[in-house]
């Protein structure tokens, strides 16, 4: 190693020490740039987001960043309001066949795209058709269109959508965004680049996108055929949205706090909570459904193979003081394995464990294990209380340590282990583990299915690796049932089921955290936490 | 000595000193969390602060310091015992052995040093002994390439050849005659190497791929505490600070030594 590249590390050092200096001074330093932020009359919006979209075909989307923009840019057949209640999009009405297999779908006939082309029935044919293909081989689309057989255009106006499989839950699918519909036109004329220039019906017109830069989107002045229970009809109330991409949480609030967004996404949160304390801001988060962030124990590796054990540690974490330790409030404590938020939601698995350390301590003595030799660890025969914990950094960062202390004061010993998701799926696949991060976010507690049934113990995601045909049954009834009482009842066995045998450590619910100014009115989150910017308006 | 060399050093005994008491020097444990206690300024409570979590810098500070310049020490020995023996031995018996060594060391030094580092962690697995490892491996060829160098040129001294002309064994030769002739650059390599050492497995660490949480190490815990800069600028600043004054000691401390033994400085007659 030669003593150059030595200095020049040393160097380096020196830098980052005086970048780290000025970071603090940073924000302060740029507030005096608000003034020249643009004009409120235009009313044009800049969102900080932190990713960005792969693709706007709504057919090849994937996950958060296409839905912020997909919602915007085009309209479902139907609308769902944020009770998940169905309301007439593009379709005015529509019914079903009594087996569930044919939709007969009723279309506006005042609408256009944005490229001039009339919306009509063989355009919906055309989605259909081109979304169980999609360019993208993880899109949502295909999953939602299972047992897709035709659409058949019976009119300008009409179609018929038929399945060879009951589909009980089609009509709500309409609503989500990957079954919205495209210009056919544009389409073909794009062909594999569509997704990069979109052309919907919806509130907004794409206008740019500038690679790992932003997409601006424009109004649409046209656009007459908003959902019955928006705030307005009309069009859009802002003339224009840019969507910025800035990865770093930092960088997200400097660009808030300089008035170069006027909304920014998971900003960092203790800057973000200090900050929401002034008039001048304010925040809005959504708590996601689906399951918790929870860690899911190893029923058959000791010493989590014991129930006492893991009762034990579900007593011994304190999820209220965590989440504001770790996420400054800005995440709400878990305590069952499903979030608040979802259909089906058991208060009564909830309120099974709360923070009590005596109890965690009471079932470990219980269960044989003692701090003979007072190093604050449990042993039994000659076997220390090990917790064997791999970690994604990626989510559990700003509390695995905390987690760790927690176990740590009643007396386990906690060996965490950084991986990346490759690492860790094989290791807990293998069992190797006690406790392992999970989560979900999804409108349906039928996600229970993928990482609680035994089916999946070994070739997918049930770390728990608990075999349980109560459990197995219930979910699989949950999954085919029409009645939807039926359906509530069995997911709410599934929740007690998980929670009296102690499978899993509720940590915290996922919320979505969006910070804005004060200005920026008529905030609203759908049903999944996607704000409808249709009806937002920026007071200066 | 230069005067530089005397500041060095300083530091070096300082930090040196500071990590071997650390138990007695420490506060608290590096590891107890209060959370109702995060983010206090460094104050007479907590010299250093406390972190997100409640704990105390200084004491994690102490115990970090301890495990990054371990790094430093031990990546220098496996690479300087390693590195010089495959040196000697190359040099010495020259032929097929030095050709594959040789061509060896020259395929790792291709390799930036922190690269082949990250590689080989990829290969052991994360952890602070495996980065030990890895950085002492990535370490090698140029231990390797210098007593190389320097076996070649004493070998041809007319002593040498005198022992061998008496019957003295080739470990004897190595061992005895050789071995102390090229100590010297050896040395110096090793100085300088340990703060290459330090700064490669703060780097990892800083990277998740060293010491593991809750575990303080310099690297570490300047990484988790660049989130918190706005809040606690001090979370990070000591730990970085921490690195920085290693580094530069012992940079400071090898430039001098470095001088002190250059046969070509005027302060020299050893000639």
């Amino acid at each position: 190693m030669s003593r150059n590249s030595v200095f020049s590390r040393l160097l380096v050092i020196g830098v980052l020490l005086g970048l780290v200096l000025s970071a603090c001074a940073a924000p302060t330093a740029q507030v005096g740039q608000e003034t020249a932020s643009p004009a409120a009359e235009e009313r044009s919006l800049v969102i900080g987001l932190a990713t960005e979209p792969v693709s706007l075909d709504p057919a090849a989307g994937l996950y958060i960043a296409e839905q912020f923009l997909l919602m915007n840019i085009y309209d479902p057949l139907i609308w769902a309001d944020q009770e998940l209640n169905l309301h007439p999009g593009l379709a005015t009405d529509w019914s079903s066949s009594e087996d569930g297999t044919e939709f007969t779908l009723n279309l506006r006939q005042d609408v256009v795209f944005h490229d001039g082309t009339p919306f009509n029935a063989d355009a919906v044919k055309f989605a259909f058709d081109r979304a169980l293909n999609p360019t993208n081989a993880a899109a949502t689309a295909p999953t939602l269109l299972a047992g897709y057989v035709e659409t058949k255009v019976v009119d300008e106006d009409t179609v018929v959508v038929r399945f060879d499989i009951p589909k009980p839950t089609f009509l709500e699918d309409l609503t989500r965004v990957w079954l919205m519909i495209p210009s056919p036109a544009a389409v073909e004329q794009w062909g594999e680049d569509y997704g990069q220039h979109p052309v919907g019906t919806g509130p907004f017109v794409f206008q740019e996108w500038a690679a790992q830069d932003h997409i601006t989107l424009t109004r649409n002045p046209n656009y007459n055929w908003g959902p019955e229970f928006s705030t307005h009809s009309g069009p859009a109330r802002l003339s224009e949205i840019t969507f910025r991409f800035l990865p770093e949480a930092a960088t997200r609030l400097t660009a808030l706090q300089s008035g170069e967004a006027q909304v920014v996404e998971e900003p960092a949160y203790q800057e973000a909570a200090s900050l929401a304390e002034d008039p001048a801001y304010r925040l809005e988060t959504f708590t996601a459904p689906g399951m918790t962030s929870h860690m899911m124990i190893n029923v058959e590796k000791a010493p989590t193979d014991d129930i006492l054990v893991r009762q034990a540690l579900i007593y011994a974490v304190n999820q209220e003081e965590l989440v504001q330790t770790a996420f400054f409030g800005m995440q709400n404590p878990a305590h069952s394995v499903l979030s608040p938020t979802t259909w089906s939601y058991d208060e009564q698995a909830a309120s099974l464990y709360s923070y009590d350390p005596e109890r965690a301590a009471e079932l470990l003595d219980e269960a044989g294990w003692v701090d003979s030799d007072g190093d604050g660890i449990r042993e039994k025969d000659g076997q220390k209380l090990t917790i064997d914990y791999p970690a994604l950094p990626a989510y559990e960062e700003a509390y695995m340590e905390l987690l760790a202390a927690y176990l740590n004061q009643a007396g386990f010993e906690v060996t965490i282990t950084r991986m990346d998701d490759a690492g860790i799926y094989e290791y807990s696949n293998a069992g190797n583990h006690n406790i392992v991060n999970m989560g979900w976010i999804s409108r349906d507690p039928s996600v229970l299915s993928i990482v609680y049934h035994s089916d999946n113990i070994e070739l997918g995601s049930a770390f728990t690796r608990f075999r349980s045909e109560e459990l197995d049954s219930a979910l699989e009834q949950a999954a085919v049932s029409l009645d939807s009482a039926e359906r509530e009842e069995l997911y709410r066995q599934a929740q007690q089921i998980i929670m009296e045998n102690a499978l899993v450590i509720p940590v915290h619910t996922y919320n979505r955290v969006m910070l804005m100014q004060a200005g920026v009115q008529g905030w609203r989150f759908d049903a999944e936490g996607f704000p409808y910017l249709y009806e937002v308006t920026l007071e200066p | 000595m230069q005067p530089g060399g005397w500041i060095g050093l300083c530091l070096l005994l300082l930090l040196g000193g500071m990590a071997l008491m650390a138990p007695r020097l420490a506060l608290q444990s590096p590891l107890v969390v209060e959370p109702g206690a995060a983010f206090t300024p460094p104050g007479p409570e907590h010299w250093m602060g406390t972190d997100n979590f409640g704990r105390d810098v200084w004491s994690r500070f102490l115990y970090g310091g301890r495990i990054s310049l371990m790094v430093g020490v031990i990546a220098m020995a496996i690479s300087a015992t390693t590195g010089t023996l495959l040196g000697v031995v190359a040099g010495y018996y020259g032929g097929k052995v030095d050709s594959l060594l040789s061509w060896i060391t020259e395929v790792l030094q291709a390799f930036p040093g922190i690269l082949l580092a990250l590689v080989i962690i990829a290969i052991l697995g994360s952890g602070i002994f495996n980065v030990m490892v890895a950085v002492g491996i990535a370490s090698i060829p140029s231990f390797m390439r210098l007593s190389r160098g320097q076996v070649l040129r004493v070998k041809e001294f007319g002593y040498i050849e005198a022992a061998r002309s008496l019957g003295a064994s080739d470990a004897r030769v190595l061992f005895r005659h050789i071995l102390p002739n090229i100590l010297r650059p050896l040395l110096v390599l090793v100085t300088l190497g340990m703060g290459g050492a330090i700064l490669e497995g703060a780097s990892l660490s800083f990277l998740g791929l060293g010491a593991q949480p809750p575990d303080p190490e310099w690297g570490a815990m300047l990484s988790a505490g660049r989130a918190f800069l706005s809040r606690g600028w001090w979370i990070a600043v000591f730990p970085g600070l921490g690195i920085f004054l290693a580094v530069l000691g012992i940079n400071l401390f090898g430039d001098a030594i470095g001088d002190l033994l250059d046969p070509r400085s005027q302060n020299q007659n050893n000639r």
